[in-house]
């Protein structure tokens, strides 16, 4: 019987929402230098320039199912990784966007190999969230930004500052543990619910945007600007993204001014 | 060699071939400069999706494509039809 002494390692990098024009020479460096490339990327462009660039990719989307729960499905990605590393070889798990953005398996692969002694790290990439601030012109230095995952937003009632820029993610897929096959959004009721709690501290005119990027160079972004009061009827996918820009400017701390000397 | 797939990677980047897909559209032309041989060399199909704006319909029409040309090979591009998907709601208590 034969022992495997070699050590196995973990890259897991983000290509960005379009790839390859996002996607980082680090990155493709790193798929490109792998034994073996695990791709969960959201279109068949990226995934066949992944494979373009090491031929020996598997992909992680074969483990979604719908009414599949997804933390399950999360379950099987990691242990996918994580065997392949302890088995020696030297792994790179590709996603888009960022490797670390909304991506729980590539975090807790990286987490579960180090704790066991393994190397494993993670590039960053380009995020929705990057684009967002590129397409909308938004600076989130100016005025600040509050970043939320929009079930965890309403399930713990996060906190909101009305003169702050305010993003919340997946907001058409509130309270949804499972996988559907469907782009538009999989809980239009949760919209509601979000609308209800965004009405405790924004104006129903408040003018918000559902935004997502385009994931190809020769489209354009999805930007609809709606009043707060008709998101429900908006067309939101599943990948939507809400942008609430600041209701109020914040006062100044005419102390704080004193003593720092402005 | 899959033809719709290979041209979506070129306007992601060459910016002139960008500039000169962006001038067909606007000049709603887009359709017979797709289909242009020499050129993108696309299907009219394929040239139908792209011209529609929306990517889903690319991307089943690149899977449709990707799906002929790997069909004796590994099932390396299985799955790609599924087209977004989205972290958990992970709920601690």
């Amino acid at each position: 019987m034969s022992v495997r002494t070699k050590r196995g390692s973990l890259t897991a990098v983000g290509i960005g929402i379009r790839s390859p024009a996002q996607a980082t020479f680090e990155a493709a460096s790193r798929i490109q230098d792998a034994d073996k490339v695990f791709s969960l990327v959201s279109d068949p462009v990226a995934l066949y320039w992944v494979h373009s660039l090491n031929v020996n990719t598997d992909t992680l989307s074969v483990h979604y199912a719908e009414g599949k729960n997804r933390s399950e499905t999360y379950r099987e990605m990691v242990d996918r990784i994580t065997h392949a590393v302890r088995d020696g070889h030297r792994v790179c798990a590709v996603s888009y966007g960022h490797p670390g953005v909304a991506a729980f398996p590539f975090h807790e692969a990286v987490r579960r190999l180090r704790a066991e002694g393994c190397a494993a790290e993670m590039l960053a990439g380009v995020s929705s969230e990057d684009c967002l601030f590129a397409e909308l012109g938004i600076d989130p230095t100016n005025g600040g930004c509050l970043s939320y995952e929009a079930t965890d937003f309403l399930l713990r009632r996060r906190l909101v500052d009305p003169s702050a820029n305010l993003i919340l993610w997946q907001v058409g897929v509130i309270a949804e543990p499972s996988y559907k096959n469907d782009p538009l959004a999989w809980n239009r009721d949760g919209l509601q619910v979000l609308v209800e709690r965004l009405l405790e501290v924004y104006p129903a005119d408040h003018e918000v945007v559902v935004y997502e990027t385009s994931r190809l160079s020769a489209l354009e972004p999805t930007i609809e600007r709606v009043a707060l009061s008709g998101l429900p009827k908006a067309r939101v996918t599943a990948m939507a993204t809400l942008f609430v820009p600041p209701a109020v400017t914040a006062p100044l701390d005419e102390a704080m001014m004193q003593r720092l000397g402005i | 060699m899959p033809r719709l797939t290979e041209y979506l990677l070129k306007l992601g980047t060459d910016p002139r071939e960008l500039d000169r897909y962006k001038e067909a559209r606007k000049e709603k032309r887009l359709q017979a400069y797709l289909t242009k041989s020499p050129g993108p060399g696309l299907t009219p199909e394929q040239a139908r999706a792209l011209q529609s704006g929306k990517s889903h319909r690319v991307f089943k029409a690149a899977v449709a494509e990707l799906s002929k040309e790997t069909s004796t090979k590994s099932d390396a591009f299985l799955g790609v039809g599924i087209t977004f998907t989205c972290e958990v709601n992970n709920i601690e208590r």
